[in-house]
């Protein structure tokens, strides 16, 4: 067993965490999905009215037509839209967040045959059989729509079909509000956890050992259960940012050791879909997903169609609760993507979390005593409780000042750089000095943001900087190419 | 409180877009100082640490609260108009600065403004107070583009002008000796025409173990009285017990880095220990050294400003040491009684020296990894 250490991070205890009920949430009318995913783009490959099959192929990727994104149900494809709505020309619309964009590239919409279908269709056999050759179990892998959930660790997209990655990072440990917990998963479907590790290190090549990332004091079960050849379980602090891939990529693969195909970063539960396409030759197409946040009246864990707009995923008992206006993020609170409640739930999406704007103007509030604040500092009287719960609104909680230095950031920032020094370097336009100082290691966590008293968007920033610096990098080689 | 919300937003508009909009920032910093703002976070992130920049000042100034209070007991009401001369002149020229630049009001000064106040002689003529504060404000701070680019601390800067432009306000005859007897000078308002009524003025323990040696000033307050605050000196350095506490708060909620106010222990401790073992009976004791000056003061509270600090964490601890053992070296070899105001001012211009020290050592890290 191995154990994962790191300084700095920051554990969260917000309030609002999901309960451990887990809600299935039927497919409602339609399924809508972006060509543009973030890391992928998507060519779309059926024709509007067309009916399909779940499992069908969708769309293909547009690097690696091999790599398939599949139906989840069986349905009419109601509305192919290609280029981004509403504006001239399409793919020109960079998103400015982490994650995936507002449909820019173009969508596909699915209305499902039967509107109240809960679970998945049993028994649809896939295109080829499966085969323990390796190229073949990736072919079949891909052609399944699982392929594109297996990531790169370095560069965050989608693994290469011709990779022969070091090692495997599966994803067990989540910190961020709110993921959901996802060992309880691997211990209740064991089997199907020892088959898709099988499956993995078949996929991965003979030298690429499986490292599984678990809490501390992870249940028992789950080192018993692990018996599968060259995995190996790891124990990481359960301060985020430990699930970010990259970050697991850097501590594991060692930061100087890094490279693109080097190491794969998959889920927990995308390899227990692994397993079960090997066993059964269908797969739970549902994602497993938190609902929460304090501006749900009642928080849990989800069964969720992938493409399900989010006004239907939160309707009926998973309401939001009403108190005022709120913000919808999909994934965590950190490095969530906020969007309406006429968005739609981006596959491998692993939390909707919803938190409260904020709106009430305290009286005085800097002299406030501060029952009820998280803070880095220990200048609340909340911090002298530090198990409870406190609440959390999508609030600045102050205005922005210039850097006033208070090392905060340097304090929690995982990978070990000192983001003010960064950030301010890039303030005024240094950065190649700022990229000698390890910026481009910046991994973007959020957190130097989260605890900036000044208010400072150093996590965008930042990136920023990075995105400048590697603009550089590439004018230099043009220029150097053409001389 | 809805009301005075409301009627503040009532004043709003001539301020925003009228014949006001110069002074906007005014309005703007006053409303965000009685009604916290609800600013929506622009993107991820989307929850925020409750701590701001408000807060952190805040709690500076709460730190030294318990050392403010006893200024009043040790030395009357005097040392009051002082700081609130100091934070109406620094705070004038703060706003005109903001109304110039067009920017919101920075909450630096709050800190600043108590800071001047606290290392003046409670008798000091009120117009150089103002001059003080004036001039540490303007050329410590706004002239680099004010709070956050500053790089030197302005209190210190405007105390080292005031020390050098008029030593003679600045000299023994303008500290008073607080009383033991309860209630202290609680009662009074002591100043230039009537201290030597009231009171006693009295060199400050540095000041007679400059002329006759440490043993001189021994004899006539103890340790004790100089850790408990019965000194004659500027009004919010003597009393060490209070701006320990104080100087605890502020680490603990980690407002201020410990490894500044250590380090400066350390050198302090290392420095004075060697040159007691060597002569006794010239040089002062490490313990006289903690207690007798603005030593606590400086080290909590003035050393600490994280902007004039250096920002990386090794600079910070060679800041805290040098600024430590060059404290020493001025009190013993200078021909200065007191050396903690000046030491730090010497540091922050050493700051960026000490970063950059540390960013070589990070960048050569860093080559490794890329």
């Amino acid at each position: 067993m191995k154990h994962l250490t790191f300084n700095g991070g920051y554990q969260f205890n917000f309030r609002g965490a999901p309960s451990a009920e887990v809600v299935d949430v039927s497919v409602g009318e339609s399924l809508r999905f972006d060509l543009d995913a973030g890391t992928v783009t998507w060519v779309c490959e059926v024709a509007q009215g067309a009916h399909v099959d779940a499992f069908a192929v969708l769309a293909r990727a547009k690097d690696a037509p091999e790599v398939c994104f599949v139906s989840p149900v069986a349905g009419t494809v109601a509305r192919v839209v290609v280029g981004a709505a509403g504006s001239d020309e399409g793919g020109k619309v960079a998103s400015a967040e982490l994650g995936a964009s507002d449909g820019a590239a173009g969508f596909v919409e699915v209305t499902p045959d039967d509107a109240s279908a809960t679970t998945s269709p049993e028994g649809m056999a896939l295109d080829g059989s499966w085969s323990d050759q390796r190229n073949e179990a990736r072919a079949a892998v891909a052609r399944a729509g699982l392929w594109w959930r297996i990531r790169d660790g370095f560069t965050g997209a989608v693994a290469g079909l011709d990779d022969s990655p070091e090692q495997v990072i599966v994803r067990g440990l989540f910190t961020e509000p709110f993921f959901p917990v996802e060992e309880q998963l691997a211990v209740e479907r064991s089997d199907a956890l020892v088959r898709g590790l099988e499956v993995l290190d078949k996929l991965a090549g003979q030298q690429a050992p499986a490292l599984v990332v678990v809490r501390q004091g992870m249940p028992k079960e789950l080192s018993e259960l692990v018996k599968v050849k060259s995995v190996e379980i790891v124990e990481a602090p359960a301060r985020y940012p430990a699930e970010n891939p990259q970050f697991l990529d850097g501590l594991l693969a060692g930061w100087s050791g890094r490279g693109s195909g080097r190491t794969w970063v998959i889920d927990l539960q995308d390899v227990l879909r692994l397993g079960d396409l090997a066993t059964t030759g269908v797969y739970d197409v549902r994602e497993y997903v938190a609902l929460a946040g304090e501006g749900l009246s009642k928080p849990s864990h989800a069964m969720v169609f992938p493409g399900s707009s989010i006004s239907h995923v939160l309707s009926g008992d998973r309401a939001v609760s009403g108190k005022g206006p709120v913000r919808v993020l999909l994934g965590g609170m950190l490095t969530g993507k906020s969007v309406s409640l006429d968005g739609w739930v981006t596959p491998g999406t692993r939390s909707v979390v919803v938190v409260p704007e904020h709106q009430k103007r305290r009286f005085l509030g800097f002299l406030a005593p501060g029952l009820d604040e998280d803070s880095f500092s220990y200048g609340f009287l909340s911090n002298l409780a530090p198990g409870h719960a406190r609440g959390a609104h999508a609030g600045l909680r102050g205005q922005v000042r210039y850097c006033i230095s208070c090392s905060y950031c340097e304090w929690v920032c995982p990978v070990g750089l000192n983001p003010q020094t960064l950030w301010k370097l890039g303030d005024i336009g240094e950065v190649e000095e700022a990229a000698s100082q390890g910026l481009m290691r910046c991994i973007g966590c959020g957190l130097c943001s989260y605890v900036c008293p000044a208010k400072i968007e150093l996590t965008a920033d930042l990136k920023r900087s990075q995105e400048q610096y590697r603009q550089m990098l590439a004018e230099e080689e043009a220029a150097a190419g053409a001389a | 409180m809805n009301f005075l919300l409301k009627l503040m937003k009532k004043f709003e508009p001539p301020f925003k877009e009228g014949r006001l909009k110069r002074w906007y920032p005014l309005y703007e910093a006053t409303e965000t100082f009685i009604f916290e703002p609800t600013v929506p976070t622009p993107g991820a992130p989307h929850v925020r640490d409750a701590m701001n920049t408000k807060r952190f000042m805040f709690l500076v100034v709460m730190g030294l609260i318990p050392a403010t209070l006893w200024a009043f007991y040790a030395f009357g009401w005097r040392p009051l108009a002082v700081i609130i001369v100091s934070y109406a002149v620094g705070g004038i020229i703060e706003v005109g600065f903001s109304i110039a630049r067009k920017e919101e009001i920075s909450e630096g000064f709050l800190v600043t403004g108590l800071l001047f106040g606290l290392v003046m002689p409670a008798t000091v003529p009120l117009w150089l107070v103002a001059a003080g504060v004036a001039f540490g404000v303007l050329f410590g701070k706004e002239i680099f583009g004010g709070t956050g680019r500053n790089p030197f601390n302005p209190a210190l800067l405007g105390f080292a002008f005031v020390y050098l432009s008029w030593p003679v306000h600045m000299a023994p005859s303008a500290y008073i000796v607080p009383t033991m007897h309860w209630p202290g000078y609680l009662a009074k308002y002591l100043h230039s025409g009537n201290m030597m009524v009231d009171a006693l003025s009295g060199a400050t323990p540095l000041s007679m173990a400059q002329v006759h040696g440490y043993h001189y000033a021994l004899a006539h307050y103890s340790l004790t009285d100089m850790f408990f605050g019965f000194i004659p000196g500027a009004t919010g350095e003597v009393s060490a017990v209070l701006l320990l506490l104080g100087g605890l708060f502020i680490l603990v909620t980690r407002v201020a880095n410990w490894r500044i106010p250590v380090g400066i222990f350390i050198g302090v401790g290392l420095l004075s220990g060697i040159l007691y073992a060597i002569n006794p009976g010239k040089y002062y004791p490490p313990l006289f050294h903690f207690v007798a000056g603005g030593l606590m003061l400086g080290a909590f509270f003035m050393a600490t400003d994280p902007v004039s600090a250096p920002d990386t964490q090794g600079g910070k601890w060679l800041y805290g040491l040098f600024c430590g053992m060059n404290i020493v070296v001025i009190r013993q070899f200078a021909p200065l009684p007191e050396g903690v105001m000046f030491s730090i001012l010497l540091m922050n211009l050493f700051a960026p020296l000490f970063d950059e020290i540390f960013l070589r050592r990070r960048a050569r890290k860093e080559k490794a990894y890329a």
